[in-house]
């Protein structure tokens, strides 16, 4: 077997031209074209720079690029900069926001997802680690140091007697004892420093940040210890928190807290960060990214509130909105108030096409990502003159650049062939979910429980049930009640007449809004007698068992016993929930393409995501649909 | 610095407003009545108690390079920058058939400038007049706009692309996304001549052509859009001109 043949063998192996979206820019694993939007970047670069200098600068930014034109790509390299250059500014990426209502949440749950997660793959260190080193760094170069004072002394090995006379009683005298004592020591003195250092920081802090309160910058430090890092990162996402992490880091759970203070709770946190942030001159770059899936005027107003919030309101961020020129023109700059309209227009960039040597530099970049080096015009197994005389007539977008040399590559590899198979849309869902659900199961932490998305992914599963399914949807609303996500009419081969059923998904941790949620499933079902109603929860968010939250529980046994139907979805079922709420959002941006029968690269359709929901999601291909599907045919 | 902003700012608010309300000029009492109250109290105007020549005085030294200040007999405006020629020919291009007398009424043009530049129009035969029944003079667009331009079919490839940058400036207002129809109607070039110059567009590298959502489009608007030789639709235009990335 000669070089060319081998380099074939692998590319039919592992074929570098399948994927032409990002999808997620802490994910992007093909190399960049640096020449490709250049100037944008650079452009884009020097807001930030600028930003980096002056924090409190009151700006944000506006890309256009169309569909496949890179957006995803440039933010990924964005964030990328930031890695290389040892973060001098913080990054957020955001999904779409689905609930206008929880606007400030969201923003806030984002942000402290992506704070919180490793900025490398090889490291467990995030970008919140960073900007704390910063406090911590001041804090030692600044705080005085703690006087030992003789009472303290005393009351420290007061605290080491009551533990040695419990060891004594335990244990009979050795030298495992004395290491028991030794250990003991160690652990009193220890922990006492760092208590003495966490309030050490504390003060100093509130002098130096005195608008911060000082149970956020209280809970902010315990962040630092690995025991307490996961509830403190839920605290921080202003949202109510287990009872357990509530008391593990001291503060109150939220329980009690109205949908209103949350709201407001967020915005304070928000703030709070941003003090933070330009002090550090650590400014958060916030990139709003799949627009296409604003599709409510509460959505756009949503994206509105939150850009006016941090231009104006929150110092340190800097909001980048990446949007389509046509969606902009005709639906944002009319929904949008004029004052967000003015910030964003301020610093507009746009996205270029690739000429031909860029179109090339990609497909070489690709290549190289099977084969290693390759010398300068070593295109194999793309002939040059083809590839030029196909791209030079305009500039085409670099998803418009793959998938062309995906098509030419398929025709080398397969010659036999007449034609190369059309990929078929289904398959190319089919491809694009999985991926998307094993990312979501191997990096679970990433995706929070969502109720917005458990309701998203629920719609596209019961707006389109295939014949097959036992059970028609005959008619879907969305009650004004939000405790309910759906009333619907469903028609059952077996029975003569339709029957109502109600649809509750839930992930709240606030027991007063579970029992509320519960109690209107009961309801429903004690006037309807034929009537079904299914309560959907992220299993992530445990009800706990009785003697707690009795009266949630006895509602929850109540529902239950009047026939009410609960699923529970553990991490691989919901990771297939949000993987289908996310294809979704890829779906309606365009981001997922097929090569039509005519050869022509398109975006797969909303109606083909529907066909797709029918014919793979329902069935038994799925675990996470088919307890659904099994309850809605009984 | 929120002053320094809001100066900064006042070009651009105006220019969304336009934009947004679709016209090309407005009356600074429109203005006045439309932008909030905490923008102008910046400027240490008043909403209320303001009269538009105060308005204006404030305003004027903050409109920037793309808009300008115009006055009728009766009332000042502030809109795009345009000539006098360019404003009578968009009116015209919307209410054909008018007299010269009801052109003028709500033009933001002076008499001054108004007869003098609607002559221009005639001279050039960008307009025609005509006469209805009633004696009264009707004045249209030019069965051939686009005559300078049909000439210039004949003439260089390089005038047909200064043609085509004045259509897409025209009809674009600044924006960077276009529609290529509207360019097209712009232009009214024959659809042979309009598709091969922008192909040489294209080819150079000058224009960007992008896809789009075409399902608010009306069928012809669809067809004139651009198709290229493989079928796929292209529906709106971004104009790079020799613009390189690596500047």
């Amino acid at each position: 077997m000669n070089e060319n043949e081998r380099k074939l063998d692998t590319l039919k192996e592992e074929n570098p031209f399948t994927s032409s979206s990002v999808g997620d820019p802490w994910e992007d694993k093909y190399s960049d074209v640096k020449s490709i939007n250049e100037r944008a970047f650079r452009e884009i670069s020097q807001l930030v720079g600028q930003k980096v200098r002056d924090p409190a600068l009151s700006c944000s930014g506006l890309v256009f690029g169309e569909v496949g034109s890179g957006k995803t790509h440039l933010i990924s390299r964005i964030l990328r900069y930031g890695r290389e250059t040892a973060f001098p500014f913080s990054f957020a990426y955001i999904q779409p926001i689905e609930d206008s209502e929880q606007t400030y949440r969201y923003l806030l749950r984002e942000v402290i997802v992506n704070l919180c997660y490793p900025i490398r793959r090889t490291s467990d260190t995030t970008q919140m680690d960073i900007i704390l080193d910063k406090s911590f760094t001041e804090i030692a170069a600044n705080a005085a140091p703690r006087r030992c004072k003789r009472e303290k002394v005393e009351n420290l090995f007061s605290e080491f007697r009551k533990d040695v006379m419990h060891i004594l009683r335990k244990k009979r005298f050795g030298f495992g004892m004395l290491k028991d004592l030794g250990q003991n020591l160690n652990a009193i003195i220890g922990k006492r420093e760092s208590q003495d250092i966490a309030k050490d920081a504390v003060d100093f802090m509130r002098v130096r940040f005195p608008e911060i309160p000082k149970e956020f910058l209280k809970v902010l430090f315990q962040y630092q210890q690995p025991e307490k890092r996961a509830a403190v990162a839920d605290w921080l996402k202003g949202i109510p928190i287990d009872a357990d992490d509530a008391v593990l880091i001291g503060v109150s759970d939220r329980m009690s807290d109205s949908p209103a203070m949350l709201e407001q709770k967020a915005r304070n946190i928000l703030s709070h960060i941003g003090a933070l942030l330009t002090c550090y001159d650590q400014p958060l770059v916030i990139c709003f990214d799949r627009l296409e899936n604003y599709d409510t005027d509460a959505k756009i107003h949503s994206l509105g509130k939150m850009i006016e919030f941090l231009v104006d309101k929150v110092k340190a961020m800097l909001p980048l909105v990446f949007v389509r020129g046509q969606q902009w023109e005709e639906k944002f700059t009319k929904k949008l108030n004029q004052q967000v309209i003015t910030r964003l227009r301020t610093n507009e960039f746009q996205l270029k096409g690739c000429n031909v040597s860029q179109s090339l530099e990609i497909i070489q970049s690709r290549l190289m990502s099977v084969f290693g080096k390759l010398d300068q015009h070593d295109l194999f197994p793309f002939e040059e003159e083809k590839l030029t005389n196909i791209f030079k007539t305009m500039l085409h977008t670099p998803r418009q650049v793959i998938m062309l040399a995906n098509q030419q590559l398929k025709q080398t590899l397969y010659p036999e062939k007449d034609a190369v198979r059309p990929v078929l849309p289904l398959d190319r869902l089919q491809d694009e979910f999985e991926r998307q659900y094993e990312k979501i199961r191997t990096d679970f932490d990433r995706y929070p429980p969502d109720r917005s998305r458990l309701r998203r992914a629920l719609e596209l599963y019961l707006r389109h049930s295939p014949e097959n399914s036992g059970f028609k949807i005959e008619s879907l609303n969305h009650p004004e009640d939000k405790y309910l996500d759906f009333m619907c009419k469903i028609a059952h081969p077996d029975q003569n007449a339709p029957f109502d059923a109600v649809f509750i998904t839930d992930v709240e941790l606030n027991h007063v809004f579970v029992r509320a949620s519960l109690k209107r499933g009961g309801d429903f079902l004690e006037e309807n007698a034929n009537g079904k109603a299914f309560y959907i929860r992220d299993a992530r968010c445990e009800i706990p068992a009785p003697p707690k939250w009795k009266v949630t529980n006895e509602l929850f046994e109540r529902f239950r016993s009047l026939g009410g139907h609960v699923l529970f979805l553990d991490s691989e079922r919901s990771a297939m929930w949000y993987a289908l709420a996310l294809l979704n959002y890829a779906v309606k941006e365009g981001d997922v393409t097929v090569i039509s029968a005519d050869n022509r690269p398109r975006s797969v359709s909303t109606e083909e995501l529907a066909v797709f929901v029918q014919q793979n999601i329902h069935g038994k291909n799925y675990p996470g649909f088919q307890a659904l599907d099994e309850m809605m045919g009984e | 610095m929120k002053k320094k902003n809001a100066l900064a700012d006042i070009e651009t608010q105006i220019s969304e407003l336009l934009k947004k309300k679709k016209k090309n000029y407005i009356t600074v009492t429109q203005l006045k009545n439309t932008l909030p109250a905490s923008l102008l109290k910046q400027f240490g105007i008043i909403k209320r108690k303001s009269r538009p020549t105060d308005i204006l005085r404030y305003l004027k030294p903050h409109l920037g390079s793309s808009l300008w200040e115009y006055r009728s007999p009766r009332s000042v405006y502030i809109g795009f920058r345009m000539s006098s020629e360019e404003i009578i020919l968009e009116k015209i291009r919307k209410n054909p058939g008018l007299s010269s007398k009801n052109l003028a009424r709500n033009l933001p043009l002076l008499k001054q400038e108004f007869i003098p530049g609607l002559n221009r129009l005639l001279e050039s035969g960008e307009v025609v007049c005509t006469f209805g029944e009633n004696h009264m003079p009707r004045l249209r667009i030019s069965a051939g706009i686009g005559r300078q331009t049909r000439i210039s079919e004949k003439e260089s490839f390089r005038d047909g692309r200064t043609a085509f940058k004045i259509a897409y400036d025209r009809v674009g207002r600044g924006q960077n996304f276009v529609r290529i129809h509207r360019i097209r109607e712009c232009l009214n070039w024959s659809g042979e001549y309009f598709d091969k110059t922008l192909k040489n567009l294209l080819a150079d590298y000058t224009v960007e052509p992008h896809g789009g959502d075409p399902s608010t489009m009306s069928e012809k608007e669809i067809r004139d859009s651009f198709t290229d030789e493989h079928g796929v639709l292209y529906i709106n235009l971004t104009w790079w001109g020799d613009n390189d990335e690596r500047e």
